[in-house]
């Protein structure tokens, strides 16, 4: 992948992997590190990246990013308070996306990470087996689970309202 | 076991007892030993049997999720939420599609979860965009009218590069130097009206001014310098402003020099009598109106007696190069 093609890689999914990563950390300053930090480690390796393969090479980059940042915050305490905070229902009134909102803060992080990439991006589950270095039956596994558990929250959500 | 019980083997026995593994003759041996031995009894709350919960069951979805070939089996209230997931997820076949449909007829009440399955969709929030994609890029940004200046240089490059094949520039070069005044002295009387003939040919050389341009920039030039410009070319007065000459290292011209007809533009004074065209007229138009200043590109071959070159200029800026058709020089 030669400079052009970068430039075109970061304008055609630096808004996808910023959503991928605000929807995992709920913090835009953060976010946009762990952006800037992909785009570098991939701007690193430019010259062994193909072209075609760099918007799973930016994902698999920036998945890893973020369960660093993950841990590194857990480590300091601070990722669970703003996780909890965020996850904590604010508002009464019926709304399907904020409520999808708050199920998908209550996933596990792998949960999350595949069922945004399977909803967000669009990719199949050996694309994603390949970004979160799983198999792809314990993608198809995770993906169940995150859909029955989002279905389960709207569902006791919508009896609640 | 069957053998007699006493103090240092009643516990195996006890064990078994509990556990509903002894015999009835052991059985009955152990109780008539505990009666002896009452202190060695122990109460039931002493002795936990743990039993399975049986109401703790891994559910029909989840094992779905374990078995190999899950979506061979058939359809059924257990396992529907697995085939719910399937269908959103589109994994299921053309066959499958239809016979989870004949369920939810059968159950409608199952319908009700699809549709919560159907709603638990993330869908992208497009309005979340990147706000510093530039600060990402990376290498050397060039401006689009950089680009076409670049191609536009390139090509005059090219085409001067190709002119100067075409003439011999050591012979030109000799041409000047030592006879210099005695050309223009002579080109002079012969080309000048004769009224202007009528006056001493040498004040009209005497009140010639030679401006030259280096680099872009116009100096006069004091006729003891005469040397170094190539006086070729002009044939009378009127043309000595427009006539230019050539060094070997820039275009230089001679013209009157007074203050009706000094002009600024140097550029299309001397090149004003040549037939100069511009073969990329749309993209010098385009630079032109992309960095709002005045582009020109033009370029015109050495004929017989006609002097060839280019000239190139952005705005204030300009090259250029006259060249000489080899036989004219010859000629001369």
């Amino acid at each position: 992948m030669n400079s052009k093609e970068y430039n075109i890689a970061v304008d055609a999914y630096s808004d996808n992997v910023y959503r991928f990563a605000l929807k995992h950390l709920k913090n835009e300053m953060s976010a946009k590190d762990i952006v800037q930090d992909t785009f570098l480690k991939v701007w690193l390796k430019h010259e062994e990246i193909q072209a075609e393969k760099v918007k799973s090479y930016l994902f698999t980059t920036a998945y890893h990013c973020i369960i660093d940042w993950i841990n590194k915050e857990k480590r300091n305490g601070d990722f669970e308070k703003v996780s909890d905070n965020l996850s904590s229902p604010k508002r009464l009134e019926f709304d399907v996306s904020d409520i999808l909102e708050e199920a998908l803060n209550r996933l596990p992080e792998i949960q999350k990470a595949v069922i945004l990439l399977r909803d967000y991006e669009g990719y199949n589950y050996a694309e994603i087996a390949e970004i979160t270095k799983l198999n792809e039956s314990q993608v198809k596994v995770y993906i169940f689970r995150a859909r029955q558990a989002l279905k389960v929250y709207l569902k006791s959500r919508e009896l609640v309202s | 076991m069957s053998e007699l019980i006493n103090i240092e083997n009643y516990e195996s026995y006890y064990l078994d007892f509990l556990e509903g593994n002894l015999n009835e003759n052991d059985t009955a041996l152990l109780l008539a030993f505990l009666e002896e031995n009452p202190l060695l009894k122990v109460e039931d709350s002493e002795f936990s049997v743990f039993s399975p919960d049986d109401s703790i069951q891994f559910d029909g979805f989840s094992k779905s999720l374990l078995k190999f070939q899950a979506f061979d089996q058939l359809i059924d209230a257990d396992n529907i939420e697995f085939f719910l997931i399937a269908s959103i997820e589109k994994q299921l076949s053309d066959a499958k599609t239809k016979e989870l449909q004949q369920f939810l007829v059968k159950n409608p009440a199952f319908l009700i979860e699809l549709q919560q399955y159907e709603k638990a969709h993330l869908i992208a929030d497009k309005s979340i965009i990147y706000p510093d994609k530039q600060k990402l890029k990376r290498g050397i940004f060039i401006p689009m009218y950089a680009r076409f200046l670049t191609a536009a240089a390139g090509i005059a490059l090219f085409f001067g590069i190709l002119n100067l094949n075409q003439i011999d520039t050591p012979k030109v070069i000799a041409q000047g130097k030592n006879t210099i005044k005695a050309k223009v002295k002579t080109e002079v009387e012969k080309e000048m009206p004769n009224e202007m003939i009528a006056a001493n040919s040498a004040d009209v050389i005497q009140n010639l001014t030679f401006r030259r341009v280096e680099h872009g920039k116009e100096k006069l030039i004091e006729q003891s310098q005469f040397e170094n410009i190539e006086p070729l070319g002009f044939k009378s007065p009127q043309k000595l402003n427009n006539q230019p000459l050539l060094n070997d290292i820039a275009v230089a011209y001679i013209k009157p020099f007074s203050a009706e007809n000094r002009s600024d533009d140097f550029s299309e004074s001397s090149f004003a009598a040549l037939e100069m065209k511009n073969p990329i007229q749309p993209i010098t138009s385009r630079i032109g109106e992309a960095i709002n200043q005045q582009v020109d590109f033009k370029t015109t071959k050495a004929a017989h007696k006609k002097p060839g070159g280019f000239l190139f200029r952005i705005g204030k800026f300009e090259i250029s190069r006259k060249v000489y058709d080899n036989s004219s020089v010859a000629a001369k």
